[in-house]
C-alpha cells in the first residue's frame, strides 16, 4: 500500500491524465433535456464529486457512463480510448464499477451467488460453493466479514453496500462510482466509507462521487463538478472553493429561497390527542414481530419523530398507521371533531379518506405510478376522487401543485417516469400534504431531495402542523431531519420504543439510545 | 365386494400394476412442469405452455410417421422398439426448444406484455398442431401405417421414470448450485439488478427457455409415444396447463415437483376409478364430465391452497419480476 505522502508527490502528474473523458454529451427523455452538451474529465487518482440538485442530470450522466442509458450524441473516452458503452458489462470491462444508493443485488440470492454473476473467472457451470470459498479467502485479504452463504435480504443496508464495494474490488475496478451511496448510511458508517474512498485513492484508484450533499463533497473530494439543469456549470478544486460558492453554482438564483426558508414558531395548538396508538404489535414480511408493544399519542399540531437505525420496526409501524400492514395486537385511534374512531385494521382507503396523508418508504415503487400522468397520480387518491373523476378539478389541482411546489415537468399530463427522482418525490409530497387534514405519516419524506427541496418540504410539513393543526408521525433514517422537525422524538430499537426526547435533546444522547 | 374393487382398480394385477399404470403420466407431467419451472424462474410468464405442449404432441406424431417411413425406406429390416420413437422424441424436443427461444426473445426484447405474447403463441400452437398432424393422421388411417411407439412394459416405463428423476435432480443442482442457476434466478427476480451485475438478461433467458421448452417438448412427445400411442384432434390440450399448475403448486422447485406431479398423475389415472368406487361403496353417482374436470379443478385448487398457507407462500413465492416487462432503455429513477 502506498502512503499518503507518496501519493501526494504524484498528485499533480496523475491529474494530467484523464481516466474518463466525456465530450459533448446529449441525452433527451420525452419532454426533458436531461443532459445538454456535457463535457467533463475525471483524472486518475482523484476523488471527483459531481454535485447537482434534483433533476440536474447527475444520475443520467452516471447511467450513461455505466451503460444503462445510451447517449443521443457525444463521445466517451476511457484512458484516451474512445469507447461505446452499451451495458454495465462494457463499463466493468473498462474498469468502472458502480455502487448505488439502492444496492443492485438480488435479494433472494446469497452473497456468493450475487458476486459470482460478476466474476468472469467462474464459468456458468461453476459450483457456487467454489465461489463461496474464493470469497472467504478474499474477504480475509480485504478485512471484510460477511458470510458469503447468507441470502442478501438478511443483510443490513450497510452490509449490502459493503458487498457492492467488495464486488468493485474483486473486479479490479480502476474507478468506483458512488451514486448517492451514502444517503442512507448512519454517520459512523459514512465516515468508514469516506475512509475507504481515501484508501482506495491512495492505492491509485479513482473515485467518482455523485451526490447532492455539499458537505460530503467538501469532506472527501479533490475536485467538484457542478451540474445544473443538464449543463456543466463548472469544475473547481475543492481546496480552492467554499460551500457558499458551490451552493451558488448548484442553485443559482434559487439559493435565495433557501435563505428565506425558516421554520415558524412551533405549534401552540391546545387540545387532546389526534392520534393514539396503544400496545401495537405488527409483524414484518418474514412473519416475526417487527413492532413490539409500541404506545404513543400525538396531539393536534404536534410532530412526532421516530428515530432509529434502519430496520428496527419503523417501517412496519408507519405502514400499520397507514392501514397497509395488519395489526396483530393493539389499537390505533383517531379523534375527529371530538369523537374517537378506532381505525385498527380498517384498511387504507378509509384511513386516507379520513384525512391521513402517507409518504411511503420507496416512493417510486409505492407512492406514485410511473406509467401514469401527474394528473392520474393525483386523481387516484381516494380523498381526491370518488366514483367519478372530475378531470377539470384534477387538472387545476395538479397545475396548482406543480406551481406551488416548483415541480419541473413538461406538463401535468406528462407521465411520472419522465420526471427526475426529486421532482417525483415532490409530486407525492404535494398530493399527500393536500389531503392530510388530520395527520401525516411518513417514512423518509425527503429522501433523495436536494438541500433546497428537502428544506422546502420540511418547512411545508412544519407549517401545516403549526398553521392548520395537522399532526404528523415522521420516521426517518436521517436523524438531522427528525431533530429539525419534531416536537417529540421517540427512538425505536428492536421494535420497541426505547427513548423519548423533547425537541432540543442532545444528538449524542439520541444516537446512544439508537445503537445501544 | 373386494373382488369387485380389485377388478375396478386395475386390469393388471396388484399394487405394482396400479403404480405402473400411473408412471407414464407422472413422467410427462413432471418433465413438463420442470420445463415450466425453469422458464418461469427466469421471469418469463409461460402462458404459451399449453400451445407448446399440444404442438409437441402433434410434432412427435408427425415425426414418428416421418422418421418411421424414412428408416423403412433406407433399411430393409428396420430395428423394432426404441430407435424410431427415440428419434421422434429428440427431434421434437429440439424443435419445441427453438419455440422457447422465440418466446424468450419476444418477451425480453420487446416491451410487449408476456400475457399477449404467451397467449398468442398458445393459439398459434393449437392451430399449427392440427395443421401439421391432421393430414398425417388421415394418411396413417388410409394407408394403415403402424406406429412405432414405445411399448408400455416395466423395463421401458421404469427407464423413463429413472430418467425423469435424474433430470429433476440435475435441474435442482443446476438451479441451486451453479452460477447459471444463480443467473437464471437473478434475471427472474430483478433483471435490472442482474444486468448491473454484468448479466446479459436476454442470453440467460434464452438459455433457460430453451432448456425449459426442450423439456416440455420431451414431455409432450412422451405422452404420445408412451401413453396415448395415437393422435387425434386436440391431443395434449390442457396438459400444458396441468403442468403449469403442478409447477406453480410446487413453488417451481424441482424436487417438490415430484410430489405434486404424483398427486396429479393419480388424479388423472384414477379419477374414473373413484367414480366406480363411489357407486360400489355408497351408491353415489357422479357425472363423467365432473370426473373429467377433476384434474383441472385440482389445477386451480392445489395452487390456491399452497399459496394460502403463509410459510409455503413465502417459500413458494413466484420470482418477483415474473411476467413484468423488462425494457432497459426506459427512464426510471
Amino acid at each position: 500500500m502506498k502512503t499518503q505522502s507518496l501519493f501526494s508527490s504524484k498528485e499533480e502528474l496523475s491529474f494530467l491524465r484523464p481516466i474518463i473523458s466525456v465530450r459533448n454529451l446529449w441525452k433527451r427523455f420525452p419532454g426533458v433535456e436531461a443532459l445538454k452538451n456535457v463535457s467533463l474529465d475525471i483524472f486518475s487518482g482523484e476523488i471527483h464529486a459531481i454535485l447537482g440538485e434534483n433533476g440536474a442530470g447527475k444520475s443520467t450522466l452516471l447511467k450513461i457512463l455505466y451503460g444503462i442509458y445510451v447517449p443521443d450524441k457525444g463521445d466517451l473516452f476511457f484512458e484516451d480510448r474512445k469507447v461505446v458503452i452499451t451495458s454495465p458489462r462494457d463499463a466493468v470491462k473498462n474498469g468502472l464499477v458502480l455502487v448505488s444508493q439502492v444496492p443492485q443485488l438480488i435479494d433472494s440470492l446469497t452473497v456468493a451467488e450475487n458476486l459470482s454473476l460478476s466474476l468472469r473467472q467462474f464459468g456458468y457451470m461453476s459450483n457456487v460453493k467454489k465461489v463461496s470459498k474464493f470469497l472467504s479467502e478474499k474477504e480475509k485479504e480485504y478485512g471484510v466479514r460477511i458470510d458469503p452463504d447468507v441470502e442478501v435480504w438478511k443483510l443490513s443496508y450497510t452490509q449490502k453496500q459493503l458487498v457492492e464495494i467488495l464486488r468493485a474490488l474483486l473486479l479490479d475496478a480502476k474507478v468506483i462510482a458512488f451514486d448517492e451511496a451514502t444517503t442512507l448510511l448512519p454517520q459512523t458508517e459514512k465516515e468508514k466509507l469516506y475512509e475507504f474512498m481515501k484508501t482506495f485513492k491512495d492505492k491509485g484508484g479513482t473515485v467518482l462521487l455523485v451526490t447532492h450533499k455539499i458537505p460530503e463533497a467538501m469532506e472527501v473530494s479533490d475536485r467538484v463538478t457542478v451540474l445544473r439543469k443538464g449543463e456543466v456549470i463548472g469544475t473547481v478544486k475543492t481546496s480552492e472553493t467554499t460551500i457558499d460558492q458551490i451552493r451558488y453554482m448548484m442553485f443559482g438564483e434559487r439559493l435565495t429561497q433557501l435563505n428565506s426558508y425558516g421554520y415558524g414558531k412551533l405549534s401552540s395548538w391546545e387540545g387532546s390527542e389526534t392520534l393514539t396508538v396503544r400496545n401495537l404489535w405488527v409483524k414484518s414480511d418474514y412473519g416475526v414481530y417487527a413492532v413490539r408493544g409500541v404506545s404513543f399519542s400525538v396531539r393536534k399540531g404536534e410532530i412526532l419523530g421516530v428515530a432509529g437505525v434502519a430496520g428496527n420496526g419503523q417501517l412496519e409501524l408507519i405502514q400499520a398507521l397507514a392501514g397497509l400492514r395488519r395489526v396483530e395486537r393493539g389499537i390505533i385511534k383517531l379523534r375527529i371533531n371530538g369523537s374517537e374512531i378506532n381505525v385498527t385494521n380498517k384498511g387504507s382507503t378509509l384511513i386516507r379518506r379520513l384525512g391521513i396523508g402517507y409518504i411511503p418508504d420507496e416512493p417510486v415503487k409505492k407512492g406514485v405510478s410511473l406509467d401514469n400522468t401527474i394528473e392520474e397520480n393525483v386523481a387516484v387518491h381516494p380523498k381526491l376522487s370518488k366514483f367519478l373523476i372530475s378531470w377539470r378539478n384534477v387538472k387545476s389541482l395538479a397545475s396548482n401543485l406543480v406551481r406551488e411546489f416548483s415541480i419541473v415537468t413538461p406538463s401535468t399530463s406528462a407521465k411520472a417516469k419522465v420526471l427526475s427522482g426529486g421532482n417525483l418525490m415532490k409530486v407525492l409530497v404535494a398530493r399527500e400534504l393536500t389531503v392530510s387534514k388530520l395527520a401525516l405519516v411518513a417514512y423518509n419524506p425527503t429522501r433523495g431531495l436536494d438541500e433546497v427541496s428537502a428544506h422546502y418540504v420540511r418547512r411545508l410539513i412544519v407549517n401545516k402542523a403549526v398553521n392548520e393543526g395537522m399532526c404528523a408521525v415522521i420516521a426517518s433514517e436521517d436523524l438531522d431531519e427528525i431533530m429539525e422537525m419534531s416536537d417529540v422524538i421517540v427512538v425505536m430499537n428492536s421494535g420497541s420504543i426505547v427513548g423519548v426526547f423533547k425537541s432540543g435533546a442532545s444528538r449524542e444522547e439520541i444516537e446512544r439510545v439508537m445503537v445501544s | 365386494m373386494e373382488d369387485i374393487l380389485n377388478m375396478i382398480i386395475s386390469p393388471l394385477t396388484g399394487a405394482f400394476g396400479v403404480i405402473l399404470a400411473m408412471i407414464p403420466i407422472f413422467v410427462y407431467l413432471y418433465l413438463a412442469s420442470l420445463g415450466n419451472s425453469v422458464v418461469e424462474k427466469s421471469g418469463i410468464l409461460n402462458l404459451a405452455i399449453d400451445g407448446a405442449y399440444t404442438l409437441g404432441v402433434a410434432v412427435a406424431y408427425v415425426m414418428l410417421v416421418f422418421v418411421g417411413e424414412s428408416i423403412r425406406k433406407l433399411v430393409v429390416d428396420p430395428p423394432q422398439g426404441l430407435l424410431i420413437p427415440t428419434l421422434a422424441l429428440l427431434i421434437t424436443s429440439l424443435l419445441i426448444g427453438l419455440l422457447g427461444v422465440l418466446v424468450a426473445f419476444l418477451t425480453t426484447k420487446l416491451p410487449i406484455s408476456h400475457g399477449a405474447i404467451g397467449l398468442s403463441i398458445q393459439f398459434v400452437g393449437y392451430g399449427l398442431a392440427s395443421f401439421l398432424a391432421y393430414p398425417v393422421s388421415l394418411k396413417v388411417r388410409t394407408e394403415m401405417i403402424s406406429l412405432d411407439t414405445y411399448r408400455t412394459v416395466p423395463e421401458v416405463v421404469l427407464t423413463f421414470l429413472t430418467l425423469s428423476i435424474v433430470i429433476g435432480v440435475l435441474m435442482h443442482l443446476l438451479i441451486f448450485r451453479t452460477k447459471l442457476g444463480a443467473a437464471i434466478r437473478a434475471v427472474g427476480e430483478n433483471p435490472a439488478g442482474a444486468s448491473a451485475l454484468g448479466i446479459n438478461v436476454l442470453k440467460i433467458r434464452i438459455v433457460a427457455t430453451f432448456l425449459g421448452y426442450v423439456l416440455i417438448g420431451f414431455a409432450s412427445s412422451l405422452s404420445l409415444l408412451l401413453h396415448w400411442k395415437n393422435w387425434q384432434e386436440d391431443s395434449g390440450m390442457g396438459y400444458g396447463w396441468i403442468s403449469f399448475a403442478i409447477s406453480l403448486s410446487s413453488g417451481r422447485h424441482p424436487i417438490v415437483g415430484i410430489i405434486t406431479s404424483m398427486i396429479f398423475a393419480i388424479l388423472i389415472r384414477y379419477a374414473y376409478v373413484l367414480q366406480d368406487i363411489l357407486i360400489v361403496l355408497w351408491g353415489i353417482s357422479i357425472s363423467p364430465f365432473i370426473v373429467y374436470a377433476l384434474p383441472f379443478t385440482a389445477a386451480v385448487f392445489i395452487p390456491v391452497v399452497v399459496t394460502a398457507i403463509p410459510p409455503l407462500r413465502r417459500r413458494f413465492a413466484p420470482p418477483k419480476y415474473l411476467g413484468k416487462i423488462f425494457f432497459s432503455e426506459e427512464r426510471s429513477v
